[in-house]
């Protein structure tokens, strides 16, 4: 290799790691939770900020209930509505138009209520493809469920961000379902108890707990810190 | 690599032995420790760490994606402008910015003349142009050329000005070289476009003239006065006492004398003066035909129903006429309509 090419090279080397430094990772962001626990809520809040940051970039969404079609979407954007039943969607997501080149880049993918849309046991055809391309293409995902044991096990590594609301789940519900399981299973038990003790919590302050893969701590939101000490204590 | 393999030593045969001589020993380094871990013994279970606050949901989108980033930089690196990096003015501006950053660098003493040099010209056409404008001359006699300044004199402004432009190393080269372009790419236009216009001009004059002349034929010369400028003036006699009316005459229309004329015809004779009789015929009247008409006085052709010749007279009026028709005796035939009649 010679100077001038080792010299470029150590160049963009060093520009990529500048700009890394002010850059995040494109997120699999699940929210779980029971209905009418605030999931949809926050989840909404998640998208709109994305809308707001990323103007220009669609956001492809599985919306059965129309939260997000009256509100946010946005045709000018060229946004797009997975129609229910619709088994080949992540198939289509991924489609390469050229090697190396895919049809739909740069959006925001919103799947309100998972298990509707992945009705089998098994992955539909493409998902785990588009998880494993999503930084490639630049995708973010937000996919909200009822229960921690209706995410599958392969989607469980791909996950970033959990947000966990008051759900019925069974002790361990959480095992092999996510990365951080140990942390999510104390939120979960965390958040159970205090809804439990003060209620679901009111528009739009719902109270849940955020786990993400990388932190070790258990983000609390909504949740007054004297109570939950409390708790804690009385569970331990 | 490739630089380190053709850099190998000429006596060298066969792939290079790239393990280092402590592996063919099977020795440990000295740097090394060596440790036994117990698989069945759980590590020390880490405390939770809670955080209270509230959700800022900007913190999690607001920074753009690791790939995002990465295809800006493929993408600027292929040439290539993706949907992201869409052009806008800021950016054109600072795109601007730096090109003119580098074009002023390249910018050597020669560019500077040349660019003083062609601002100079440009300025000096500009002036004797505006000079000439400005003495009111006869453009047919004289032309800009007269005001133009001696070249010495030019050439010592050209290098002032270069000097200046290098001093103050082009600050605005851009304005400079679109202005310098701008006047010499329409130059040669504008030269066309004047004599286009001057050509125009003189059409036009000459249309005006001619239609002035239509309007008024009496500018062609004496002889065709048919008092189209004038006009009657009437007096008209009102309630409030008499009133001087003007009514303008209506025009006729200009027929042009004919060039060629014959000088030694004699006139034509007058024609004989016409009959002092009155005619009172009509236009219609005189398209009668001629089949009753008398052969003779040519006159009297012409004239047919004239008081000249006594009227004829009147037939006689028979006063005891028998009708033409007999009357036919009724009978007792019914006729086809009228209903029943009575015998």
């Amino acid at each position: 290799m010679d100077q001038a090419r080792l010299k470029s090279f150590v160049q963009s080397i060093d520009s990529h790691v500048q700009h890394a430094q002010g850059t995040r990772k494109n997120f699999v962001w699940a929210f779980i939770g029971a209905n009418g626990t605030g999931k949809t809520v926050t989840s909404l809040q998640l998208a709109r900020a994305w809308r707001k940051y990323n103007p220009r970039r669609r956001i492809i969404a599985f919306d059965p209930q129309g939260v997000l079609e009256a509100s946010l979407l946005d045709k000018g954007c060229g946004d797009l509505v997975i129609p229910r039943g619709e088994k080949n969607w992540a198939k289509i997501l991924t489609r390469e138009i050229a090697p190396h080149q895919y049809q739909f880049t740069n959006y925001l993918l919103f799947i309100d209520d998972y298990k509707m849309l992945c009705t089998d046991d098994r992955t539909n055809e493409g998902f785990l493809d588009l998880l494993a391309l999503r930084r490639f293409i630049n995708c973010d995902i937000i996919l909200s469920t009822h229960n921690p044991s209706l995410i599958l096990e392969r989607l469980s590594y791909y996950v970033t961000h959990y947000s966990i609301y008051f759900t019925s789940a069974a002790e361990g519900g959480f095992d092999k379902k996510t990365a951080n399981y140990a942390n999510c299973e104390k939120a979960c038990r965390i958040v159970r108890q205090y809804v439990m003790q003060e209620g679901m919590g009111t528009y739009p302050r719902f109270p849940y707990a955020l786990v993400t893969d990388r932190k070790k701590e258990i983000q609390l939101y909504n949740m007054d810190k004297k109570k939950v000490m409390d708790i804690i204590q009385r569970m331990s | 690599m490739e630089e380190n393999l053709n850099n190998l030593p000429p006596n060298t045969t066969g792939p290079a032995n790239l393990s280092s001589p402590s592996d063919n020993q099977n020795s440990i380094p000295k740097d090394a420790e060596m440790v036994d871990i117990d698989l069945k013994k759980k590590p020390p279970e880490e405390k939770t760490v809670l955080t209270f606050a509230d959700f800022n949901v900007e913190e999690h989108v607001a920074q753009k994606t690791e790939s995002e980033i990465l295809n800006k930089q493929n993408a600027e690196m292929k040439g290539q402008v993706t949907q992201e990096t869409k052009r806008t003015v800021a950016g054109e501006i600072q795109k601007l910015t730096e090109e003119e950053k580098k074009y002023t660098e390249q910018f050597t003493v020669e560019d500077f003349e040349d660019l003083a040099g062609g601002i100079i010209d440009a300025f000096d056409i500009l002036m004797g142009w505006a000079l000439w404008r400005f003495s009111l001359a006869d453009p047919k006699k004289s032309s800009t050329s007269e005001y133009k300044v001696p070249e010495e004199k030019l050439k010592r402004l050209k290098t002032i000005l270069a000097k200046i432009l290098m001093k103050m190393n082009m600050k605005f080269p851009l304005w400079g070289t679109l202005a310098m372009v701008a006047v010499f790419t329409y130059l040669p236009a504008a030269t066309k476009a004047n004599a286009i216009r001057k050509e125009n001009v003189k059409k036009r004059e000459e249309e005006e003239l001619a239609k002035k002349n239509k309007k008024n034929p009496k500018a062609l010369g004496p002889g065709s006065n048919d008092g189209s400028e004038l006009a009657t003036k009437i007096i008209r006699n009102t309630k409030s006492g008499p009133v001087e009316v003007t009514v303008p005459v209506v025009q006729k229309e200009f027929i042009p004398e004919k060039k060629s004329v014959v000088i030694n015809d004699p006139p034509p004779p007058p024609p004989p003066p016409p009959p002092v009789v009155r005619r009172t015929v009509t236009p219609a009247k005189i398209e009668v035909p001629r089949k009753n008409v008398p052969v003779g006085d040519e006159h009297e052709q012409m004239t047919p129903a004239i008081n000249t010749a006594p009227p004829p007279p009147p037939p006689p009026v028979q006063q005891n006429t028998q009708p033409v028709v007999k009357r036919v005796p009724r009978t007792g035939v019914k006729s086809g309509r009228g209903g029943k009649h009575k015998a």
